[in-house]
């Protein structure tokens, strides 16, 4: 055992524990935490992966902006005052079953890769040769994604708005 | 026994077993947009762990990039609906919302 | 010296009255002046084509330039070959003549227009008509491309058809210009459908592919009455464009419209491009096709020429006497004699606006059309008298004027026909024809214009009155007595006048005026290098005067056709003069002779009152038919119809409908049963979507 496995699993467990926090917390405000340190564990398995622009990015967005937004979401459309934060589920058993069949498939289908080993793992990945494919091959997925964002930002204030 | 792809992938599917749960059970529309962040974050996390496997190492940063871009923005457009759907049934659960049936 | 030069600024000729016509009909209605940008665009217009020309004769006398650019290519099924559709352009000697002399034309009636029209409140539409009319004119000169030719050739028609309707409140200009719409379909369908035998038969539409087929024996149908039909059908498009019998009918009423229109398009231009289009397409004739062309012009021209002699209307005269000269081309050209086709066709443009500009002049002064109530005018418009005279010399072919030139070439032409083959019907048309012509010109000259001191009122010198019944046809007009002091325009009026009166001397076209056709400046150029080379044996050029070798008959035709023509036409002038004398230069047009001279031969009635009557017969024949067998026809399907119906409703009710009721039956039961699963819930759908997926994923892997 390596020291990346030990820190992999320890990722691993951050992740997996705190989104079955956030699935079965009855309380919205648990579930958003959960979701946070979820979000911190994809991060630190990012950065196990060599890819450190995105564990910084995954902070920087998922957690300081979607989160807080999620948060917000929360104070703004639960009544705040009654301090009701609980929620309740249904379909627990069928959506259990097909849930744990359909992970059970995923998980049986990647035993396939099982001999790919991480010695290509590319150390000390340089921004710039994210930035290169980016804006060469995908400059024009990156122009519409710049148009989108301005859309969603017009949408959701003239939704938003009374 | 060394980590391999496996362990990436079965970690994401588990993930994504989870988000799907939550977007299945869940009675309330913020937790049903928390599961959905799960599942992408699983889609997410096998870019990365394909990419780090494969020969062509930053096409899956890109995507994720791309991913996590429109997360955001759905995010925003869903919460803004949120918000009004709750202004008009002053609720947020899902199955209450089923005016299209009648 | 580039030849790219002179094609631009042929191009750019053809394409100036387009840029006037967009900007005064676009912005004509806002601003009160705007059509002095016509008459400037048409001065550009007149300016590059003279350059061009000179440039062209100057520096490229033997050269022809076609360009053409693939516009739209059709592969029809595989194995067959495929066409395309192109659009070209060509600049040779014919055209740059052509396009300057419409340009000279148009410049000159624009000037003469801005006084002609002032004052009308829709004055800035018919500049635009105009314009426009020229650019379709030269779009039509600048196309070897017989669809596009074909396509400026409606544009023409159509700004012809405008034009004659200008006047739009006159019931007589709408009827005329609807006549002249109908009969105009006549010959088009016939021009188009020449068009569609080359297009089907040769699988293009360029008229100089099409020479180069036909001079390699590859004719329409593979036989000579293939090349027959073409020629004749494409004349069908010239014969009523150009106004000639049996479908002239159209031109005199055409002259509803304004003068300046007259002279520009039913005289100079528009009736030309019939000519224009015979010549560019004389190497498709062979000798009957030609004959035709001949015959048909000697009858038109013996046709207009004597209706104009009893025709009391004074743009009529000449209107007919269009008909006649352009008869006179159509004979030349039939004969073989393409050069004097187009060089009458030339100097028949000017001397011919000439004409209708003097008649406007005349009518802008008096306001009178009628020649019976005219007298006189010598005294009071004595620039308008001048120039009518040069005009009516020209037209007779009097010696000195381009028309002597010109018209001793057709008439020659058509005798040295008759000497070669024996058959002198169609000089015997053009002389008869010169007779009549001198007749009505100088007919025209003692009536309206000879001033004879018995009419003069004695007291005045300066206030002229034209006689009593002018006053009595005038004294409802809104101006009141001004328009009785009879006096010349300005210069707008003056100046176009006399341009074409100098355009109408004979040393601008050749310097000895009784020369021989070699001696004529525009021959070398014209006869130098031909559009297309000419059609096998049958062709008409063995009998040309112009094209062919030199010969003794040459010589005999060129020596016996000035003292003919000179003397038909003294003789002319000479009855016209006896009759005047005797007091019988103007008869009742309802006299038993003149009647039916004055309704041109009952031509207007025979297509009125026999051939819409037989139209009319034949569709109650057809409809009569219709009525018997075909709806007994329909009729008895119908009964049969009803019959198989009952049959066919027994089965429907019971097999059918049984059927059908089950279905609904089923479909209800099951429907009841499966709709429990659309609960509206959105989670409760994507619990299905989840299960469905499994299930996929299961079958697949199975």
């Amino acid at each position: 055992m390596e020291y990346f496995d030990y820190y992999f699993y320890f990722f691993s467990f951050i992740v997996l524990a705190s989104a079955a926090v956030v699935v079965f917390s009855k309380n919205l405000l648990y579930a958003a935490v959960g979701l946070l340190t979820t979000l911190v564990g994809i991060s630190g398995l990012f950065f196990l992966l060599d890819a450190r622009f995105l564990a910084f990015i995954q902070v920087l967005v998922y957690v300081g902006g979607v989160l807080v937004f999620i948060v917000y979401g929360i104070m703004l459309t639960n009544r705040i005052r009654d301090l009701q934060f609980k929620t309740e589920f249904h379909f627990v058993i069928p959506a259990l079953v097909l849930t744990g069949i359909l992970a059970g498939f995923i998980i049986k289908g990647a035993m396939e890769f099982r001999e790919a080993a991480l010695g290509k793992v590319l150390k000390n990945i340089e921004l710039n040769q994210i930035a290169l494919i980016l804006f060469n091959d995908y400059l024009i997925v990156f122009e519409i994604l710049g148009l989108l964002l301005l859309v969603i930002l017009i949408a959701a204030s003239s939704i938003a708005r009374k | 026994m060394s980590i391999t792809l496996t362990h990436f992938i079965a970690v994401s599917a588990v993930l994504f077993s989870l988000g799907l749960f939550a977007i299945l059970t869940r009675r309330n529309s913020v937790t049903i947009l928390m599961g959905l962040e799960l599942i992408l974050n699983a889609a997410n996390l096998n870019f990365v762990a394909f990419a780090r496997f494969s020969d062509t190492p930053f096409r899956g940063d890109v995507a994720v990039l791309i991913v996590i871009v429109i997360a955001a923005a759905e995010t925003a457009v869903a919460l803004a609906i949120f918000i009004n759907i709750f202004r008009n049934f002053g609720s947020i659960d899902p199955n209450e919302i089923k005016t299209l049936k009648e | 010296m580039q030849p790219q030069i002179v094609i631009n600024l042929f191009l750019s000729a053809v394409f100036t009255p387009l840029a006037g016509f967009l900007i005064s009909f676009f912005i004509g209605r806002k601003l009160s002046k705007v059509y002095y940008i016509n008459v400037i665009f048409g001065g550009i217009g007149l300016a590059l084509s003279l350059t061009a020309l000179y440039l062209k004769l100057q520096f490229f006398p033997h050269e022809n330039w076609n360009h053409s650019f693939e516009w739209l290519a059709i592969n029809s099924a595989a194995g067959s070959e495929s066409f395309s559709i192109s659009l070209s352009y060509w600049v040779n000697n014919l055209n740059v003549i052509m396009l300057t002399v419409v340009n000279i034309v148009a410049f000159v009636v624009l000037v003469y227009s801005t006084d002609y029209m002032h004052g009308d409140p829709d004055i800035h539409r018919y500049f635009s008509l105009i314009s426009f009319f020229v650019f379709s004119m030269s779009g039509l000169i600048a196309s070897p491309s017989l669809m596009i030719l074909y396509i400026f050739w409606e544009l023409v028609g159509f700004a012809s058809y405008k034009l004659i309707g200008f006047w739009r409140h006159k019931d007589s200009a709408a009827a005329a210009q609807m006549k002249a719409f109908l009969m105009n379909r006549v010959g088009d369908m016939m021009f188009f459908i020449g068009i569609l035998i080359a297009l089907i038969h040769y699988k293009t539409f360029d008229i100089t592919k099409i020479f180069e087929y036909v001079n390699q024996g590859n004719l329409p149908f593979g036989a000579d009455w293939g090349l027959t039909l073409l020629g004749i059908m494409i004349f069908g498009g010239a014969v009523s464009k150009s106004a000639q019998f049996p479908l002239q009918n159209w031109l005199p009423d055409a002259m509803e419209g304004p003068t300046p229109v007259s002279a520009l398009i039913h005289a100079a231009t528009m009736v030309a491009a019939g000519v224009y289009l015979m010549i560019i397409a004389s190497p498709l004739l062979n000798g009957t096709a030609a004959y035709v062309v001949a015959l048909i012009g000697g009858i038109s021209a013996v046709y207009g020429a004597s209706v104009a002699t009893v025709q009391t209307d004074i743009k009529k005269i000449f209107a007919y006497s269009t008909i006649s000269q352009l008869g006179m081309m159509f004979a030349a050209l039939g004969t073989g004699s393409v050069y004097f086709a187009f060089f009458h066709l030339v100097t028949h443009a000017f001397f011919k606006a000439g004409l209708f500009l003097t008649s406007g002049s005349v009518i802008h002064s008096t306001h009178e059309q009628d020649i019976r109530k005219l007298k006189s005018l010598a005294a009071f418009l004595p620039v308008t008298t001048a120039v009518y005279v040069v005009f009516a010399l020209a037209i007779c072919g009097a010696p000195f004027t381009s028309g002597f030139v010109s018209k001793e070439g057709v008439v020659a032409s058509t005798i040295l026909f008759g000497l070669i083959n024996g058959n002198y019907l169609i000089a015997a048309l053009m002389l008869l024809t010169s007779l009549f012509t001198a007749y009505y010109s100088v007919k025209v000259w003692l009536v309206v214009f000879r001033k004879d001191k018995a009419d003069l009122p004695a007291e005045s010198s300066h206030h002229h009155e034209v006689s009593d019944e002018n006053t009595a046809a005038h004294s409802d007009d809104d101006h009141g007595e001004h328009h009785h002091h009879i006096h010349e325009h300005g210069y707008a009026i003056k100046l176009p006048l006399i341009v074409l009166a100098v355009l109408s001397v004979w040393v601008l076209y050749v310097l000895n005026p009784i020369g021989h056709a070699d001696s004529h400046y525009l021959f070398p150029y014209l006869t130098a290098e031909k559009l297309g080379s000419s059609a096998p044996a049958d062709s008409l050029y063995p009998y040309s005067l112009s094209e062919g070798p030199e010969s003794e008959l040459k010589h005999q035709a060129e020596l016996i056709t000035p003292f003919a023509a000179t003397g038909v036409t003294l003789l002319g002038a000479l009855l016209a003069i006896i009759l005047f004398r005797m007091k019988k230069l103007t008869p009742d047009p309802e006299g038993k002779f003149t009647r039916i001279l004055y309704n041109g031969y009952y031509l207007d009635y025979f297509y009125t009152d026999i051939i819409s009557p037989l139209a009319v017969k034949f569709t109650q024949l057809i409809a009569l038919f219709d009525k018997y067998v075909v709806d007994g026809i329909v009729n008895f399907m119908g009964t049969l119809t009803v019959w198989i119906s009952t049959a066919a409703g027994i089965f429907d009710k019971y097999v059918v409908d049984g059927a059908v009721n089950f279905t609904a039956w089923i479909t209800d039961k099951t429907g009841f049963a499966v709709r429990k699963i659309q609960t509206g819930k959105v989670q409760d759908y994507l619990l299905f979507v989840v299960f469905t997926l499994i299930f996929l994923i299961v079958l697949a892997s199975i």
